[in-house]
């Protein structure tokens, strides 16, 4: 057969399988929140909280319009892990616990996984160990009742992290064992590499924690998550620093300072600073600061204290 | 002599045949993508006119075409005349009418034609049954919004208003009589000055009154010499402030000239917005259309799918 037969051939396989799209004004609608939700969860993985906010919102309003339930958990979900990145818990512990009931009701238990999960943060972030193994347990049943092959060794490694946070590796290393093998997305690859390696750091195996955060590094970047390059190179800066060797740390504080910058989370630029600033002494590196001291992040007047 | 068809006369067969499938296919495939063998369900709408629709206007919901308009008939109903509109809609998305749905006819603001909206149903009512009767809510047109400008209530005002107008003119009638008699009495203090009767009438008859007078008004020409002198210098000035403020003038007609271009603009705007937002819609739908081909779809690259944000310790300051 010459090559006009093939393409011949190949056109009428085109117009034979059609073109007719069929008018489908609810999956429309559901597809147009679903389009807002990824371009907020774009903003939000670039630290662009203001936009992230405004489509998340859309996304809501346009899912209760249309009466999608799983988007307006979604949503709800979204706007609360906003507020929890402004520090404002009370609203997304609310939040949380809205889209939790909501996908209660829907049988969506990834989702309900997801939302305890995130529920645990806020208990972590608040103080309360206690209430964050609480989340954590139902986040756990949650991703077991789903049957989804992600949701459960993505809890396992927050249990990694909940013990690693209190210095405990025994358990951390039993549940990051368990999800070793479950752990096949890049996301997980990179959570998983991330806690393994402050696991060998806790250990003092620091050949080993260099290894994983630079594992954990590659799998972030290849879905740009930023803040979780901006922890591995953080994380990558201490393992060096206790080390001992002292410029390599410098360079990837430094790196962190530059990726917390664009994300503009000033609590983590002022610790890589503080860091920076050690190393810098520590080692008699005579590394110039400035760019990082004068940084305009660094800058902003502090807030104005209460009149009471 | 073996009798049979020669190789052209084959060929030629051939030919047509090959034709013929391809025509074939051509039709299924326009016949699947305008939707010729979709299943559809055909209702009556019932307005108190036709608003400009006519056979082969589309039916929408949420914006989205779901039907045609088929024909269009005058029936009495309800002891009143009225425009049976027979629609024929998707039977897949039949299920969103209901008995609470409401078909209205839209008109477009400047470009596009008249089209049926019909609103969703609610979950709690039944189903509207094929060739069943959807409920309709009429269109208001210019001459109804005026009569609803125009209703009693505002004309009773206007007659109210009229009636007080005319009181007042009486009012003023009335008052006629003591306002001739102050004319009057203006005219005899005129003609008593005039014959300079009285204080005023002495003034203006004293003669020394008026060489005074005179001698203000040379003192007040030398100042006014003094003032021309000294406004003289102003003339160039002036001169020059005139052809400023005609480059002023000049400027601001192309100003005007500018604004009413804009303001042609913005009127037409609407309708370009309008005209833009249609034409990418449809350029969507193609672009879906395509899209839903297996063959396509295979080399398109996969869609990211949208999950609910996982937030952990490490992400948050």
């Amino acid at each position: 057969m010459c090559l006009s037969s093939w393409a011949g051939c190949l056109l009428a396989a085109v117009m034979i399988c059609g073109c007719g799209a069929k008018q489908d004004p609810y999956g429309q609608q559901v597809q147009r929140a679903t389009s807002l939700s990824l371009q907020g969860e774009q903003w939000f993985s670039q630290g662009d909280l203001r936009r992230a906010d405004r489509d998340f919102t859309r996304a809501l309003e346009l899912s209760r319009a249309v009466d999608y339930p799983q988007g307006v958990a979604q949503q709800l979900n979204n706007l609360a892990a906003i507020a929890l990145e402004q520090g404002d818990l009370e609203k997304a512990g609310r939040l949380f616990v809205q889209a939790w009931e909501l996908n209660q009701d829907l049988q969506n238990w990834e989702q309900a996984s997801t939302n305890q999960a995130n529920l645990a943060t806020v208990a972590q972030k608040s103080g309360d160990l206690g209430k964050a193994g609480e989340h954590l347990r139902l986040a756990q049943e949650a991703a077991q009742r789903s049957g989804s092959k992600t949701a459960l060794p993505r809890i396992y490694c927050r249990w990694a992290s909940f013990y690693l946070d209190q210095k405990q590796a025994g358990p951390a290393g039993e549940f990051l064992e368990k999800a070793r093998a479950a752990a096949s997305t890049p996301d997980l690859k990179g959570a998983w590499q991330h806690q393994w390696g402050r696991l060998a750091l806790l250990q003092g195996n620091t050949e080993a924690a260099v290894s994983n955060f630079t594992l954990a590094l590659e799998s972030d970047r290849k879905i740009l998550d930023r803040a979780a390059m901006a922890s591995d190179l953080l994380y990558l800066g201490q393992t060096y620093q206790t080390r001992g060797d002292l410029s390599r740390a410098f360079y990837y504080y430094g790196r962190a300072f530059d990726v917390y910058s664009g994300l503009g989370k000033k609590t983590q630029l002022r610790l890589c600073l503080e860091r920076l600033r050690q190393v810098n002494s520590q080692g008699n590196l005579r590394q110039s600061l400035e760019r990082f001291e004068k940084h305009p992040q660094l800058q902003a007047p502090p807030p104005k204290p209460s009149s009471s | 002599m073996e009798e049979g068809f020669t190789r052209k006369e084959k060929m030629v067969g051939l030919f047509l045949l090959v034709m013929i499938i391809l025509i074939k296919i051509t039709l299924l495939v326009i016949a699947q993508g305008k939707g010729w063998f979709q299943s559809q369900t055909t209702y009556y709408v019932y307005f108190k006119q036709g608003y400009n629709l006519r056979q082969g206007s589309l039916v929408k919901m949420f914006n989205t075409e779901i039907g045609k308009v088929t024909s269009i008939d005058f029936k009495r109903k309800e002891d009143e005349n009225q425009v049976e509109v027979t629609i024929r809609v998707v039977t897949e998305k039949a299920g969103l009418i209901r008995t609470d749905s409401v078909a209205e006819v839209i008109a477009p603001t400047l470009i596009g034609s008249e089209y049926i909206e019909i609103s969703p149903g609610s979950s709690g009512y039944p189903v509207v049954r094929a060739a069943g009767t959807i409920a309709s809510q009429a269109h208001k047109t210019m001459s109804e919004n005026l009569a609803e400008l125009f209703n009693e209530e505002t004309i009773k005002q206007a007659r109210l208003t009229i009636n007080n107008i005319t009181l007042l003119t009486e009012r003023l009638k009335n008052h006629e009589k003591a306002w001739l008699a102050t004319v009057n009495h203006i005219d005899e203090v005129v003609v008593s000055v005039i014959k300079a009767q009285g204080t005023l009438g002495e003034l203006v008859s004293r003669r020394d009154f008026y060489n005074r007078m005179n001698l203000s008004m040379t003192e007040v020409d030398k100042a006014i010499l003094n003032v021309q002198k000294v406004t003289g210098d102003l003339v160039p000035a002036a001169q020059n402030l005139q052809t400023a403020s005609k480059t002023i003038q000049l400027e601001t007609e192309t100003v005007k000239g500018i604004l009413a271009d804009i303001k042609g603009g913005t009127q037409e705007f609407p309708g370009l917005m309008e005209t833009a937002s249609e034409t990418t819609q449809e350029g969507k739908t193609v672009v879906e259309a395509v899209k839903t081909n297996p063959l396509i779809r295979l080399t398109l690259p996969q869609e990211k799918k949208s999950q609910p944000l996982h937030v952990e310790p490490r992400h948050v300051p």
